[in-house]
């Protein structure tokens, strides 16, 4: 039998819809579905920082909230990778600037985050709310700052944390503020 | 609460203004008590525009349905039912099968009662977990209308960039 779903209320049923495969699904049912799934999408998880172009994300998500985004392969967390392999966070960064100013969230893994892409975080998002990140690299304490100055500019209590795996001596103490 | 002195007297006889709604599939109607069926946005917009007549006609809601959605409204319409009985109750309305979920859904859209809405799209979204989007397109009685060459494009963004893998 067959429905004639108004699309407002596909979207109510996909906003209850967590999961990125579910989502993911229900973007496969067909070309209308997917045109509504991708415009209400808030939480992006891209497993790796190479399988996909930020502008492709952001041209089929437009109104993401939450992006968690992982760089290097875990082996890195051995010293397997070399030096200067990539997983560089800045492009993301420069691309979410323009295309989300609503942005909450970013959880990197594993990326190379420089001072100058955390100040661009700084200074981006105006509801910006959490800052994750875990074993990530290539920044000092004047990025840090530069997130600490925003949070502490900011109403509400956004969070801010870096950590890194047990395994992985060469990064430093879990920092939290 | 404030008293609401410039009101009405209707203490005298506190007649109850009913409504007698009617579904259009199957002709059943159901004689609802005025302060239940105004929960509903719709009808509500109807009565306060003096478009309802004595019977309500309800176009593409079956009478099932129509009962379903009456006795969420007479649940959310009860003045001592505590949140927790609400939850229950709620719970046991949406306790249906797809397909009986759909028509409620789009039925709580059509009558514009928020809650019901809420409800029940969260329910249908429960169950279309874990479902693979064939199952779901025949759930839905949707066509699908990529060719298999577009469906491979989605499918393979999918795969590699927007699902979480170990």
């Amino acid at each position: 039998m067959a429905y004639s779903f108004p699309e407002e209320v596909l979207e109510h049923v996909f906003s209850f819809i967590q999961c990125d495969k579910d989502r993911n699904a229900v973007s496969l049912v067909c070309k209308s579905w997917r045109e509504i799934e991708r415009c209400c999408r808030r939480r992006i998880f891209v497993g790796n920082c190479y399988a996909v172009n930020p502008k492709i994300m952001i041209g089929r998500f437009p109104e993401v909230r939450s992006v968690e985004l992982k760089g290097k392969p875990h082996f890195a967390d051995y010293n397997l990778v070399p030096e200067g392999w990539g997983g560089y966070a800045y492009p993301w960064i420069a691309a979410m600037a323009g295309a989300y100013p609503l942005l909450e969230e970013i959880r990197l893994k594993r990326m190379v985050i420089t001072d100058e892409a955390l100040e661009l975080i700084s200074r981006s998002f105006k509801n910006f709310k959490i800052l994750v990140l875990h074993s990530c690299e290539g920044f000092s304490t004047d990025g840090l700052s530069a997130i600490a100055a925003y949070c502490s500019n900011q109403l509400g209590d956004p969070s801010f944390c870096v950590t890194s795996d047990e395994a992985k001596p060469r990064l430093d103490s879990a920092y939290t503020g | 609460m404030a008293s609401a002195p410039e009101n009405e007297k209707n203490a005298s006889a506190p007649e109850k203004k009913t409504l007698t709604l009617k579904s259009m599939i199957n002709n059943e109607e159901f004689v609802v008590d005025e302060h239940v069926a105004l929960q509903s946005v719709t009808i509500k917009n109807m009565v306060d525009s003096d478009c309802a007549g004595d019977v309500i006609p309800v176009p593409t809601i079956s009478g099932e349905i129509l009962a379903l959605v009456i006795e969420y409204c007479k649940n959310h319409a009860n003045p001592s039912a505590s949140e927790d009985d609400l939850k229950k109750a709620d719970a046991g309305i949406v306790a249906k099968d797809i397909y009986t979920l759909i028509d409620l859904v789009l039925a709580a859209n059509f009558l514009d009662i928020k809650g019901l809405l809420e409800v029940t799209s969260q329910k249908i979204a429960d169950s279309i977990k874990d479902l693979p989007h064939q199952d779901v397109r025949e759930i839905f009685g949707v066509e699908n209308d990529y060719t298999p060459e577009e469906e491979a494009a989605v499918r393979a963004e999918h795969d590699w960039a927007f699902e979480g893998f170990p």
